[in-house]
């Protein structure tokens, strides 16, 4: 469903070129849960800003469902982002003044979403947050802001959910609650990819792609069941 | 959820700084607004003034005509004067159905000056709508008070009680003594704060003896208006005035203040929109952030763009809203303010709210902050979401 082919970033630091992504072929399954792993610097954000259509590549291309990306215009970019992307973020990151509904009505107003309060509110149900949705981002812990983030994420019924260290600012306890989340919305049908330093969480993935220097150097399919 | 819940999100953050730049605004359009209000008012004001005068032409001696408009319109110093026999000549003209002689000065009373105007009977044919109690004056001595005058006289002066009493005034430097014989009621013009006596009196208490100030003239045919005029002016020393140029005069003498203050207010308006453009850059830079995020779960460039555009227009809208309602006091008050600024008032309270004013007090701040928050907008909508996103 999203194929990523010799794909190329890189930076210009002074006279410096960092690579940091090189060449990178890639396939993600729909349905499949794969976690991203390496080392700090290895290219995993940058891998995500792209599968994500945050950042255009300096090189290689993205196809989503056979159809490449470079080739939709700006608008089409974007239409594209809203219905098959949901993102979630490292960082705890909500509108600090608004409500986590009004957080998750935020993705559903810009796609132009009809009936958003409903839709938001079942959407805060389903990440177990029914009780705190009129909570400011200041009254709620972290791993329920990193919830109202994944229910915002999944405002607007995306095919994939990229999560960029989504458990890196928890603690071990609230990540392995976050992270169960994810493998039931993963069971419920959406394509998940999560990068994540998190070992024990990452021995439970069926799928582990390891970058290096913004090269593959290990994708593990394990069979699970 | 709509554009108008994230943009109040946006604005409710930072009152204070919001506040300011709303304020500068309203400064801009309360200015705006009470200029352009005090200068309708004004006109009106004015134009009903002139059409109390029941005259379309005025005769005066030849002369600068300002003097001419200002002894005319508010009393004062008689700077030339026409012999009484031009009245009779001017009379004899074909198209003049009127021509009621006046003589302007004044008398002191009670530590003031009040208008004395020296007019015949042939003044009540321009004056139809006068309504007088008791009579009008027609022996040497005898004056007849406007509605404004008698209440003054009746709360300030002890001998005067109403009609049939005797004033003791000077006039023309010398005592005399005023018999009022008549009460004009009130008419909303000047002539509520003048006294009227006749020709010969006024001639002899303020020294013009077979002089005239002015001669005011109605005629029968207004398309022949010109003829009329020229002929007036045939006659010795004669030069005529229309009401229409008495106006144009006004409007020229206003012009000059009035675009100088234009001027101040646009420079006003777009310190404010700088203001305005300010705040919104520090607005987006602030917000850096979570300008990426929005884009990242989904806003396009555009929905970026209308949201700041928006804040930015919704701020000066706001400002100048409030600007519309404190310069509606500064209009209302408009008088008082007025009056030190331009030479000549109309009796009636200038003081008016105009939906034109409004409009145009509104409606520029509010382009005003469109274009102001154009280039701040812009710049939010370019932003790239990984780069803002990284920027902590
Ligand atoms: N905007 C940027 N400008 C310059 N260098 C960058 C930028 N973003 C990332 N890099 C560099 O690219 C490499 C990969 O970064 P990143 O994808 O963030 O790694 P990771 O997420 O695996 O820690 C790093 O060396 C990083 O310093
Ligand atoms: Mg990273």
């Amino acid at each position: 469903m999203i194929k990523v082919e010799g794909l190329t970033k890189t930076y210009q630091r002074g006279r410096e070129t960092v690579r940091a992504l090189d060449d990178l072929t890639l396939e993600l399954e729909k349905g499949e849960f794969a976690g991203i792993l390496g080392p700090s610097g290895s290219g995993k954000s940058t891998l995500m800003n792209l599968l994500g259509l945050l950042d255009q590549p300096t090189s290689g291309r993205i196809l989503i469902d056979g159809y490449p990306v470079s080739g939709l215009g700006k608008k089409e970019v974007d239409q594209m982002r809203r219905k098959t992307i949901g993102f979630i973020f490292q960082q705890l990151l909500l509108v600090p003044t608004m409500t986590a509904l009004q957080n998750v009505m935020l993705p559903l107003y810009f796609a132009g979403t009809a009936r958003a309060p409903r839709k938001a509110a079942e959407l805060l149900e389903l990440v177990g947050l029914s009780q705190r949705m009129h909570h400011l981002p200041g009254q709620l812990s972290g791993g329920e802001i990193q919830r109202v983030a994944v229910a915002r994420a999944l405002a607007n019924n995306p095919a994939i959910l990229l999560a960029d260290e989504p458990t890196g600012n928890l603690d071990s306890r609230t990540a392995r609650e976050v992270f169960a989340l994810f493998e039931t919305i993963n069971q419920a049908g959406t394509t998940v990819c999560i990068v994540t330093h998190n070992n024990e969480l990452a021995a439970s993935l069926p799928r582990c792609i390891t970058l290096k220097d913004g090269r593959k150097t290990g994708d593990v399919k394990k069979n699970l069941h | 959820m709509n554009m108008l819940t994230i943009v109040w999100d946006g604005i409710r953050r930072r009152k204070i700084r919001t506040a300011l730049s709303m304020l500068g605004i309203a400064i801009a359009a309360a200015a705006l607004f009470s200029l352009l209000s005090l200068r309708q008012g004004y006109e009106t004001g004015m134009k009903s003034e002139l059409e109390n005068m029941g005259a379309q032409v005025v005769a005066v001696a030849k002369g600068c005509p300002y003097e001419a408009i200002a002894v005319i319109m508010i009393g004062g110093q008689v700077p030339a004067t026409l012999p009484d026999t031009v009245t009779a000549e001017i009379g004899g003209i074909p198209n003049v159905t009127t021509a009621s002689p006046n003589v302007y000065g004044a008398f002191e009373y009670l530590g003031l000056s009040h208008p004395l105007i020296g007019i015949t009977t042939e003044e009540l044919k321009l004056k139809s709508w006068w309504k007088i109690e008791g009579d009008f004056p027609s022996n040497y001595g005898e004056i007849m008070l406007g509605s404004e005058e008698h209440a003054a006289f009746i709360a300030n002066s002890d001998e005067y009680r109403g009609i049939g009493d005797t004033i003791n005034v000077i006039a023309g430097g010398k005592a005399a003594p005023l018999k009022v014989v008549g009460i004009i009621e009130s008419t909303g013009s000047k002539d509520d704060y003048a006294a009227f006596t006749t020709l010969e009196t006024a001639q002899r208490l303020l020294n013009l003896e077979g002089r005239v100030v002015s001669i005011n003239i109605q005629v029968a045919d207004l398309s022949k208006l010109p003829e009329t005029i020229a002929q007036v002016e045939q006659l010795p020393d004669v030069q005529a005035v229309t009401i229409a140029q008495v106006m144009g005069t006004i409007r020229n003498l206003m012009q000059t203040g009035e675009n100088i203050l234009l001027m101040v207010m646009l420079l006003a308006l777009v310190i404010g929109g700088l203001g305005t453009m300010n705040t919104m850059m520090m607005t987006i830079f602030e917000r850096t952030r979570e300008i990426g995020l929005m884009k990242a779960i989904g806003a396009s460039d555009r929905q970026i763009f209308k949201l700041f555009i928006t804040e930015g227009t919704a701020i000066c809208f706001a400002g100048s809203v409030l600007g519309v309602a404190a310069g509606s006091l500064v209009a209302l008050a408009g008088d008082r303010v007025l009056q030190y600024f331009v030479p000549v008032m109309p009796s009636q309270p200038v003081g008016q709210l105009s939906l034109d004013a409004a409009v145009v007090s509104i409606l520029l701040p509010v382009l005003l902050g469109a274009a102001a928050t154009l280039y701040p907008a812009i710049r939010a909508a370019r932003l790239n979401p990984v780069d803002s996103l990284k920027n902590e």
